[in-house]
């Protein structure tokens, strides 16, 4: 799904949760948790390709959310805000990452039998090299542009471009394997 | 190899959501209160004018004489009570945190458990493997009795149970091929 599809499911009951929430309702909080939190994990999870820092990841940017709503002013979309919050949060963590990450560390198993090929490349996508991994993501899950994604991990547009190619010529090899 | 439309197709038919194995929502409420927690004692020392500049060094002053009255008079008594009490002070929710790690985690392997049905023989030892890791939970949960609240150590606890929690996955999905 790309950021210009994230759209709200039903306007009026979503201003009104974002509201109750700004007022600081815990309860109005868990609905939006609960209508997000499938979106923001799977970016998350994505990302990270680890299920635990992606849990942890899902939960820092609901808190970031609860913590900053009061600057949220509605001049877009909460979906897109929220989303905004979580790609930046995951990246974040993907940069700490970077430097701890053992080669050694195992793949998540994608829940969900019914997924068929599409749980298949969701697991591929897991085991991306790390930046091919996150351009991948960026790029062709989330709609970033090539100078956008550059800015975002802090490499040059040339490499975002490059590492983009490179993680399709590993799917489709990959697939064409399993 | 997959052509590059066959590999476009694929892409477009990913979810765009994909739900946590398990409730996220018991940690998270506990996160909020303690950030809220957090700010509260952040505002209150920000707008506390006793703690402002012009009265730093009437405190350095007081402490370094309430340092001196205290190294020449103070008897070592009850430390380790002092240290219990000052650890229940800044560590309220200690308890809550874990618990809510322990909870969301049980459930969710509750439900594992549940929709179980047969198991792939590479998995025939399961129960010992899951007997291990409850084992260093438990280990990690004894150690969190003496060290309430310690970021780290709930940090293991959640690795073990997430650990824990992939290899069932693994075990359940064995018996549904």
């Amino acid at each position: 799904m790309l950021r210009s599809d994230y759209t709200e499911q039903s306007a009026k009951p979503m201003d009104v949760l974002v509201s109750l929430s700004q007022q600081g309702d815990r309860n109005a909080f868990r609905q939006l948790y609960q209508q997000y939190t499938g979106r923001v994990y799977v970016v998350c999870l994505r990302l990270l390709a680890d299920r635990s820092k992606a849990e942890d990841a899902c939960q820092e940017v609901f808190v970031k959310v609860w913590q900053q709503l009061a600057l949220f002013r509605g001049e877009s979309s909460f979906s897109t805000w929220l989303h905004s919050i979580a790609t930046r949060t995951a990246i974040d963590i993907w940069r700490q990452d970077k430097l701890l990450r053992l080669a050694t560390a195992e793949m998540p198993e994608i829940a969900g039998a019914e997924m068929g090929q599409s749980r298949e490349l969701e697991q591929l996508i897991l085991r991306l090299p790390h930046q091919a991994r996150a351009v991948f993501v960026l790029f062709a899950l989330e709609g970033y542009q090539h100078q956008e994604i550059a800015e975002l991990l802090g490499i040059a547009e040339g490499s975002s471009k490059s590492q983009y190619h490179r993680a399709r010529q590993l799917l489709r090899e990959w697939l064409d394997e399993n | 190899m997959k052509t590059e439309q066959e590999l476009d197709a694929l892409i477009a038919g990913l979810s765009s959501e994909l739900q946590p194995n398990r409730d996220l929502w018991p940690e998270l409420e506990q996160r909020l209160t303690d950030s809220a927690a957090a700010e509260t004692k952040v505002i209150a020392i920000k707008t506390n004018t006793w703690l402002s500049v012009p009265f730093a060094s009437a405190y350095v002053a007081s402490a370094a004489s309430v340092l001196l009255a205290v190294t020449l008079f103070w008897q070592p008594a009850d430390i380790q009570s002092l240290t219990a009490k000052q650890s229940e002070v800044f560590n309220p929710r200690s308890l809550d945190a874990q618990t809510a790690i322990v909870y969301s985690f049980e459930q969710a392997k509750a439900e594992q458990l549940a929709s179980m049905k047969t198991v792939d023989p590479v998995y025939a030892d399961w129960q010992q493997q899951m007997a291990q890791w409850q084992q260093a939970i438990g280990q990690v949960q004894l150690a969190l009795k003496y060290n309430p609240n310690e970021a780290l150590l709930l940090k293991q606890l959640r690795q073990l149970y997430s650990q824990q929690q992939n290899y069932l996955q693994k075990v359940v999905q064995s018996g549904l091929v």
